[in-house]
């Protein structure tokens, strides 16, 4: 091995242009690659408060159409339509409700100055659902939320923001110019939770005046499904339940439209698009696997050419290997492993620029809808093993494709004409 | 050329996807330009919007009115305090009259066979103003405003297809229904331009309706004097902001709205200009590199030619026509290509264009001539550094070993 290095660090130094060139065009196309690895990672990933993604459904929107055909309206579901739908399903852990599309919000100590922070209404289930960090007293529970009671769930920042000293717990707060109580408060969330980021909560439950019908509020579900639940055996469930409430609609000559919800982390994602439409997350998906192999299959042909090149100046050395009796897939192994340390090295160079670029340029993440930017993702939820996998995966196949086809050609090499350097 | 065939076909075939890959990104990123370049017909600098919002009556700090006042003379009273205020030119207030929203109130206009469905923004006349709001015809701001205080109609075109249903033409000067109630006919007297959702989306059907007396307007839009931002936010104090149950929660300049509503699509075309950029860059490297070699391996021949006069610029020149060859010949294969693509509509639900691409789109020629134009650039630079090298050799001691 340490033959082979010196003989790989011998040839660059002798074709230093080609060389630089293969090392940095290997490391950019990996560091893209790693950027728009981490653009999707990002988004499904679990971390703290969203641990549960991978066993998260979100139930958005209700659709409903009047029986004669004149007209259809959709919007979030109202608390009723929630339990409705959602409650109780076999295979649910957990779940709660909370406003999907969160809302900015008026927030001040009494005859302080005002601040502006996103508000979500939200039951006692969805501090179950998302595993918050509860800095000082506890959160509110669904009976208070039944009963409207004036309390609230902050966050720390939002806390510092409007108030002198700690603790926070028990003093009064005003939302909206709706008096409050702080009940808790929990430390901050990035905006890149875009279910569970708000900086303030409160209450919702059956009572809320707030929804538009007894059918359409502003309310989603979100739910933790239990390990080994398939999400398709959820559906089906909640299709039936469409059915339950379709019963009581039709009594006044109107009925659902069910658009496959719930949805899981990837769908929710790509954007489910609106309350009443069925997800599709087909072109997004597809865009993405183009995007990946345009990412590889352009570098892997300008290697491949490069390859080529370096290796027509090794015609000789590997004529005299060949009359020396070495075989042609030794040829063919020791080309490609040599590409291969090659790559890596590129590689690695590549995932390190990703990872620094990630670190301080967030304009490629999408946030919470309408709060704008937010920050940049911690390193644990960039740095996921499949990111790292993925980019040594990238390597590997960015070396195969590049390295196979001249390997094999010069595999092909009659050593006597490749001596006669013809 | 011959000689190198085989690195050719190579390059000629990464060149053609890559133009192929590189058209893709400009004909969307060309139309959504086009689209954005679009004229409005209205005017968003140095405009600041609000909700105007009331306290909730369930709140203990609603203070209850007596038969003299409601929410409506609070906010009357509310207004003309801020009309005081000198860095303030124009208040108008309405429902849905902010751009850079994605809300869709759509409602239909409807006489004899005829319906033209339309966003409908409800509004007083100052938002007219405010807006500075123009129209095709030539009809001016304050003629518009004054459709609006006498309680008339004004409809918009809508750019987002060719449907014959978004024609504005033939309502003009009619009488017509608004919405389903076939007891609320209103006059249409003028075609303006119409407030679009975002900067990236077409002119959409817009219907300007005066906002009657009994609604709530739910927002204000503010027009400040030119360049005194800091002025204005500095003069706000929450008295100003707050009268009686009415308050204003957040103002907002509508930069910051735009840039909220443009969120996403900035993204997807920063991911695309970096896509473009890294595949140039790959262009120039591969370049680089293969001329690179190919000049090293082809220093005799240089030697010969200059030592028969050739001179440097021939040798360069030389060099360069055999890259703008290869590229003549990809784009000669991707153009076609590139066409069929459009006409089997294979890219349409990829492309992020606010409008549907045809072969009559010209945002797909400019696409290919702005591609061609790069990866010209890109390989002269890449062949331009390996050929002032090759012409730099001493021919003398080029062609000693001959």
């Amino acid at each position: 091995m340490r033959t082979k290095l010196r003989q790989i660090y011998y040839d660059l130094r002798h074709q230093p242009v080609i060389a630089w060139v293969t090392f940095l065009a290997t490391a950019i196309s990996v560091f893209l690659i790693m950027v728009v690895v981490m653009m999707q990672v990002v988004k499904t990933v679990p971390f703290a408060p969203e641990s549960c993604r991978d066993r998260l459904l979100v139930g958005v929107g209700l659709h409903i159409r009047m029986l004669n055909d004149y007209g259809d309206s959709s919007s979030g579901m109202s608390y009723f339509s929630a339990k409705t739908l959602y409650e109780g399903l076999d295979g649910v852990e957990r779940m709660g409700c909370f406003t999907y599309w969160p809302d900015k919000a008026e927030v001040s100590a009494p005859k302080g100055e005002a601040v502006n922070m996103t508000l979500r209404n939200v039951s006692a289930g969805i501090f179950d659902v998302f595993d918050y960090t509860l800095v000082e007293g506890r959160y509110f529970t669904q009976e208070e939320a039944d009963a409207m009671m004036p309390v609230a769930v902050i966050s720390e920042s939002t806390a510092g923001k409007i108030f002198d000293s700690r603790p926070y717990v028990g003093k009064d707060i005003v939302i909206d110019n709706n008096p409050y109580t702080v009940v808790g408060v929990i430390r901050d969330v990035s905006t890149l939770a875009t279910s569970a980021y708000s900086d303030v909560f409160t209450p919702t439950g059956l009572n809320d005046p707030r929804h538009w019908t007894e059918y359409l509020g502003e309310l989603a579900v979100a739910m933790v499904v239990a390990d080994g639940v398939d999400f398709q055996y959820v559906r089906d469930q909640v299709k039936g339940r469409y059915a339950i409430l379709d019963a009581q609609l039709r009594a006044e000559g109107q009925e659902t439209v069910y658009h496959e919800a719930p949805y899981d982390q990837e769908t929710i994602a790509s954007g489910v698009g609106g309350s009443n439409v069925t997800p599709d997350t087909g072109p997004e998906r597809r865009m993405r696997i183009i995007i990946y192999v345009i990412l590889m299959i352009v570098p892997a042909i300008n290697l491949s050419s490069m390859l080529h090149s370096r290796l027509r100046r090794r015609v000789r050395e590997i004529g005299v290997r060949r009359a020396f009796g070495c075989t042609r897939r030794r040829i063919i192994t020791d080309i490609i492993t040599e590409n291969f340390i090659v790559t890596l090295a590129g590689g690695i160079v590549g995932v390190i620029l990703g990872i620094i670029f990630a670190s301080f340029y967030s304009g490629l993440y999408e946030t919470v809808d309408n709060i704008g930017h937010g920050d940049t993702p911690s390193f644990t939820a960039l740095l996921s093993w499949s990111t790292i996998v993925t980019s040594l995966v990238v390597c590997f196949i960015l070396n195969i494709l590049s390295a196979s086809v001249p390997a094999w050609q010069a595999s092909r090499l009659n050593p006597v004409e490749a001596l006669n350097n013809k | 050329m011959r000689n190198e065939w085989r690195s050719n076909v190579w390059m000629t075939l990464e060149l053609t996807i890559v133009s192929l890959i590189l058209w893709f990104l400009f004909s969307s990123l060309w139309s959504l330009f086009n689209v954005r370049l679009l004229h409005k017909g209205y005017d968003v600098d140095d405009l600041y919007a609000t909700k105007i919002k009331i306290v909730d009556s369930q709140s203990s700090l609603y203070e209850p009115y007596d038969s003299l006042h409601s929410p409506f003379t609070d906010l009357e009273l509310l207004i003309s305090n801020l009309r005081e205020n000198p860095n303030i030119e124009v208040i108008g207030v309405g429902r849905n009259i902010i751009t850079y929203n994605y809300n869709y109130y759509g409602t239909e206009l409807s006489y004899d066979t005829l319906t033209y469905p339309g966003n409908l923004r409800q509004l007083s006349p100052d938002v007219i103003r405010a807006y500075k709001l123009g129209a095709p015809d030539g009809t001016t701001t304050d003629q518009l405003a004054g459709i609006i205080e006498r309680g008339d109609l004004i409809i918009s075109k809508s750019d987002y297809d060719d449907n014959d249903a978004y024609n504005p033409e033939p309502f003009i000067g009619k009488d017509v229904i608004l919405g389903r109630d076939s007891s609320c006919v209103r006059h249409i007297a003028a075609e303006a331009y119409g407030l679009r959702r975002a900067d990236y989306e077409p002119q959409r059907g817009v219907i300007y309706a005066p906002l009657s007396t009994n609604d709530w307007p739910e927002q204000m839009i503010i027009r400040i004097v030119i360049g005194r931002d800091k002025e204005f936010l500095e003069s706000l104090t929450p008295a100003n902001k707050r009268i009686g149950n009415v308050y204003l929660p957040e103002i907002k300049s509508l930069a910051s709205y735009r840039e909220i509503a443009h969120l996403s699509i900035n993204i997807t075309i920063r991911s695309f200009l970096i896509c473009a950029t890294f595949l140039l860059v790959v262009i120039f490297l591969g370049f680089l590199g293969t001329f690179w070699f190919r000049t090293q391996e082809r220093v005799d021949e240089i030697a010969i030619r200059m030592v028969n006069g050739a001179s440097r610029r021939d040798i360069f020149r030389r060099f360069i026509g055999e890259g703008m060859l290869l590229l003549c010949i990809s784009t000669i294969i991707a153009i076609p290509i590139e066409l069929l693509m459009v006409h089997y509509g294979l890219l349409s639900d990829m492309m992020i264009s606010p409008t549907e691409i045809t072969l009559k789109s010209a945002s797909i020629y400019q696409a290919m001539a702005i591609t061609v134009l790069l990866m010209m650039l890109l390989i002269i630079a890449g062949i331009w550094l390996p050929a002032r090298k090759a012409m730099n050799v001493d021919p003398a001691q080029a062609l000693k070993d001959q």
